[in-house]
């Protein structure tokens, strides 16, 4: 066996994938700095209109509060559910039940949550506003995704059934990494619930939680699917996100550079969320 | 030497044999396998899909129809198109595309390739939606030096009209009559709805906005593609939209495709509404699913404040890419489907026409009372979308600020003046102007 | 002895209904509408329950539209990839775990092929196109199973490392001491452990590819090409409200990754998470 034998086995995967990166890279870098018509260098044109540009703050504003949304309440509802089930629900085929019930939405594809969504939400044949009427809880429709508030929530609904399962897993998979031992002499010595938390259980759940914040982070950012399928950015541009305003600009303006310019910004924001994590990789990766 | 020649004329001779028999009329090439065809999902290929058998049944030619969803459609042809694909033989395109279309040369002239000629039961509009550059109107910059040819010829004559219910109205000739009609009948507590809209971002609510905007006055651009949208005329137009008619509308119409719109007509839950014909004979006037068949009447977009007419067009148009292998039978087909012969029979499976010999012919209007609506706003003549690559650009700018207007987050003042601003800075940089 | 039954586990039960609840119903709404025949989409209000219940759309989208040949085109785009992903993986995988590469090497390495699981596909659909369309690609399913290839390799290679580490090296030493080679190790004693990670890294990055929307959007452009979520898309038209077909291809889409899911659950659960999860499911 000689030693370079590893680097022969990587070296043509390795080649293809960075051409595959460095390529569209460099491509973009080209485009952005050209007139989309012409083809003549407009040096920084194309990032300054960004800074001029109120449809692209707008779309920032959505994603921020899009992401932001689905961060905050996947993550709380995640671990709430992980605790509550890891403390109370000992028997082995409830949680294997749960386990199947939370794989199910994760390998939906996310244009048939959509689908699955707008019959749910939809003005006419939406089946929420009929059982909310059933039960007497509203009179009148509720018009979920023709009010800009609603809208949003539908959009993030959608994210959160598919992905809260997903915090959840993996929440409850570091659970079972506590010491048994040592929660039941926690509990013992008369710890309530949170201090339980606190002081036993979180210190296992710190890595992962920054894992799953990083994960879902930079997949609620470039969200499309099912957004594109459920409101299409409406109404008026209140759910037009990052990525929906960035395709609209290359496939229906077909303005390349300025896509172009838009995408490596995104590109940053993902670098940098990504990043975040590498740090903490380094760790793992050397054990 | 000798035997050479004789074999030569042998070879000549298998080779006409063998090619003779797959010739099928003068001067076409041999038949290809199939010819493909890219088209809109949807009731607007109803008489297309009617007509088909025929043509495979004469020609021995199969026609596929690769169906795309209407806002899909038109970024598949451009990104098919750049690719330089042989992927397409045949499209439909929307009328407003065609400017795209033209100025990047996509498409396969019809007359100086083909020697088409013109036909006088075609409406005119007809011909001058196909023809590039423009026939009338401003020309983008660049564009005007370029030979003028016919590149596409309407397949469906779709045209924006009114619909109303006889029953309880009478047929509205001005936005006032519309108005006292929805006021008339609109009971919210049944619930039934004076005027419903189609409201929902980009195309649909532009095409709802635009026959409104136009009817009041204003104009999105001047003859040098300067924006002059920001004008009083606009925010009256959008105002009234937003407000007035909104307001005999069903909630959540900010929401609203045709399909919504067409569904509350057809449950008999709405009094008025623009339509297109292919609206019509799929759903409002499709006995097996819609309550107010016969009920309803048909007529011309209604006037604004200066008694201006503003039906907008929306022909759908058969055109052959130039990446296609098969142009000459593309033709063929483009010839054969527009024909005066297979007119009728494509109505009658419903298609929407486009000849004036059967849409004014009185029996075909007894099986389809809109046909002369139709007939009355294609010679009106009917306003199209500014002839420009860059409207899709300007519908969305614009369909995203007066959906917002008609859902309430912006006032139409904001709307118009943010829509302006933002339609300036697109043409600014598509090159139109510094 | 017996444990009383605590508040607390009321409480969770009681939770887990109801969230059975919210994740089944979605589910039996789609289903549901797609077993109503068109006329039932023009009554208010809707009902809960089919009428008159048909299979007519799935009949119709299957045949009369043609979605078969979608769903072959899918099926075709997604193994290949797996296969080919599996394979491209392994190269990666296998040498930094069972050789003696430098720590910032390996480290490196994979940090770098996770990142591209970080790739958002808008910023790079624009470059492909140009790629996929100066080799001929366009409207190929080849350029799809390259792309989806690409795309599975930082799921596939981390997963592949994490079994790979937790396969003892001994075995295949003991092996290679006695003379075997290496390709016999690699094929005929780690392989044949690793099959059931396999499996499941298969079933994760077939739902994956499965799934994939944007790129199939604007790579492809008749059924030559088309794979199933495009069709999905397909049924939004303008004019007409088409819901139980629109349905009909939801449920067809959410189906087979689900069922094949069902099928591979036990290793799928401890390969998602990155191995976090080894509860036996």
């Amino acid at each position: 066996m000689r030693h370079w034998t590893p680097y022969l086995l990587v070296a043509p995967p390795v080649v293809v994938l960075a051409s595959l990166v460095i390529y569209p890279l460099l491509y973009n870098v080209s485009l952005s700095l050209r007139n989309y018509r012409t083809g003549e260098f407009v040096g920084l044109h194309n990032f300054a209109r960004a800074l001029d540009d109120p449809q692209f703050f707008a779309s920032l504003r959505a994603t921020a509060v899009y992401v932001s949304g689905t961060l905050v309440i996947e993550v709380l509802l995640g671990l709430a559910l992980a605790l509550l089930v890891h403390r109370t629900i000992r028997s082995g085929w409830a949680r294997t039940l749960v386990y199947l019930l939370f794989l199910i939405p994760m390998v939906t594809p996310p244009i048939a949550a959509g689908v699955i969504a707008r019959l749910i939400y939809t003005p006419t044949y939406g089946v929420l506003n009929v059982l909310l009427e059933r039960v007497g809880l509203i009179r009148t429709d509720i018009l979920w995704l023709s009010e800009p508030l609603t809208a949003m929530f539908a959009v993030i609904s959608v994210d959160v059934w598919q992905w809260m399962p997903f915090v959840f897993l993996v929440c409850f998979a570091g659970l079972q990494a506590v010491p048994i031992d040592t929660a039941e002499a926690a509990r013992v010595d008369g710890a309530d619930g949170w201090r339980l938390f606190r002081h036993i259980e979180y210190p296992y759940l710190r890595s992962l939680l920054l894992l799953v914040m990083v994960f879902r982070f930079t997949d609620t950012f470039r969200v499309f699917d099912h957004v594109q399928v459920l409101t299409g950015g409406g109404p008026g541009a209140t759910t037009e996100f990052l990525s929906l305003y960035l395709y609209l600009i290359a496939f229906k303006f077909f303005n390349l550079s300025y896509a172009a310019a838009l995408s490596l910004f995104v590109l940053f924001v993902t670098s940098v969320a990504f990043s975040v994590l590498s740090r903490y990789l380094g760790r793992e990766v050397s054990e | 030497m000798k035997t050479g020649r004789a074999k030569l004329a042998v070879l000549m001779l298998g080779i006409l044999i063998l090619t003779s028999t797959a010739i099928a009329g003068p001067g076409l090439p041999p038949k290809p396998a199939k010819l493909t065809m890219a088209v809109v999902a949807g009731g607007e290929t109803k008489g297309l899909k009617a007509i088909l058998p025929t043509w495979e049944r004469e020609m021995g030619v199969k026609v596929e129809l690769v169906e795309f969803p209407y806002p899909t459609l038109y970024e598949k042809l451009v990104t098919a198109f750049q690719a330089n694909a042989s992927t397409f033989d045949l499209l439909i395109a929307d009328d407003p595309w065609m400017p795209k279309f033209g100025s990047e040369s996509w498409l396969v002239p019809l007359d100086s390739t083909f020697g088409y000629k013109r036909d006088n039961d075609i409406f005119p509009v007809v011909y001058d939606l196909g023809s590039w550059p423009p026939p009338r109107g401003p020309v983008p910059p660049g564009e005007s030096s370029k030979a003028r040819h016919l590149y596409a010829i309407t397949l469906v004559g779709n045209v924006e009209f009114f619909m109303y219910r006889k029953d309880l109205v009478s047929a509205p000739n001005t936005w006032d009559d519309v108005v006292a009609n929805a006021k008339k009948v609109n009971d919210s507590s049944k619930p039934f709805y004076g005027f419903v809209i189609r409201g929902a971002k980009g195309n649909p609510v532009i095409s709802e906005f635009t026959p409104v905007l136009l009817s009041f006055g204003a104009r999105i651009f001047d003859n040098n593609w300067r924006v002059i949208l920001n004008s009083k005329a606009a925010i009256d137009a959008l105002t009234f939209f937003t407000k007035t008619l909104k307001s005999y509308a069903p909630p959540g119409v900010a929401n609203y495709d045709a399909a919504e719109r067409a569904r509350e007509i057809a449950t008999g839950r709405a009094a008025q509404g623009f339509i297109w014909p292919a609206e019509i004979t799929d759903i409002v006037e499709n006995p097996s699913v819609s309550q107010v068949v016969g009920k309803l009447g048909y007529t011309l977009a209604p006037a604004g404040p200066g008694g201006k007419h503003a039906p907008l067009i929306g022909n759908w148009l058969l055109a052959i890419p130039k990446g296609s292998k098969n142009q000459r039978w593309a033709y063929e087909f483009i010839l054969w489907a527009t024909s005066a012969k297979m007119q009728k029979p494509y109505a009658m499976g419903g298609g929407i026409p486009f000849r004036k010999s059967v849409l004014l012919d009185a029996q075909m209007n007894k099986t389809f009372p809109f046909f002369k609506a139709m007939a009355d706003s294609l010679a009106a003549p009917a306003e199209w979308r500014p002839r420009t690559s860059e409207w899709f650009a300007v519908e969305a700018i614009l369909g995203t600020h007066v959906n917002a207007a008609l859902a309430g987050v912006e006032t139409p003042d904001e709307a118009i003046t943010k829509a302006a601003r933002e339609i300036e800075q697109h043409m600014k940089e598509a090159g139109y102007y510094r | 002895m017996r444990r009383r039954v605590s508040p607390w586990q009321v409480a969770a039960v009681a939770v887990l209904v109801v969230l059975t609840v919210l994740y089944l119903f979605p589910f039996y709404w789609m289903v549901v509408t797609a077993l109503k025949p068109l006329v039932e989409f023009y009554r208010f209000p809707p009902t809960l329950l089919p009428v008159h219940a048909t299979v007519e759309p799935f009949l119709s989208v299957l045949f009369a539209r043609g979605y078969l040949v979608l769903l072959r085109n899918s099926l075709v785009a997604c193994l290949t990839a797996v296969a080919a992903g599996m394979v491209v993986a392994m190269l990666i995988a296998y040498p930094v775990t069972r050789f003696p590469v430098p720590l910032a090497f390996r480290r490196g390495l994979m940090n770098w092929v996770l990142s591209l699981r970080f790739l958002p596909p808008i910023v790079v659909v624009i470059p492909f196109f140009d790629i996929v369309r100066k080799l001929g690609l366009y409207d190929s399913l080849l350029s799809l199973v390259l792309l989806y290839t690409v795309f599975s390799l930082p799921l596939t290679t981390w997963m592949l490392r994490g079994f790979l580490l937790e396969v003892p090296m001994e075995i295949e030493e003991a092996a290679l001491v006695d003379g075997a080679g290496r390709f016999y190790a690699f094929f005929k004693i780690l392989l044949p452990q690793l099959a059931p990670a396999l499996l499941a890294t298969g079933v994760i990055t077939f739902a994956l590819a499965w799934s994939e929307f944007m790129f199939a959007f604007i790579l492809s452009a008749t059924p030559r090409s088309q794979t199933f979520p495009i069709g999905v898309a397909s049924l939004v038209t303008q004019f007409e409200i088409i819901w139980n077909e629109m349905a009909a291809v939801g449920t067809i889409a959410a189906v087979v990754p689900i069922l094949l899911l069902l099928f591979a659950r036990r290793y799928v659960l401890v390969a998602l998470t990155f191995g976090a999860v080894r509860e036996k499911a």
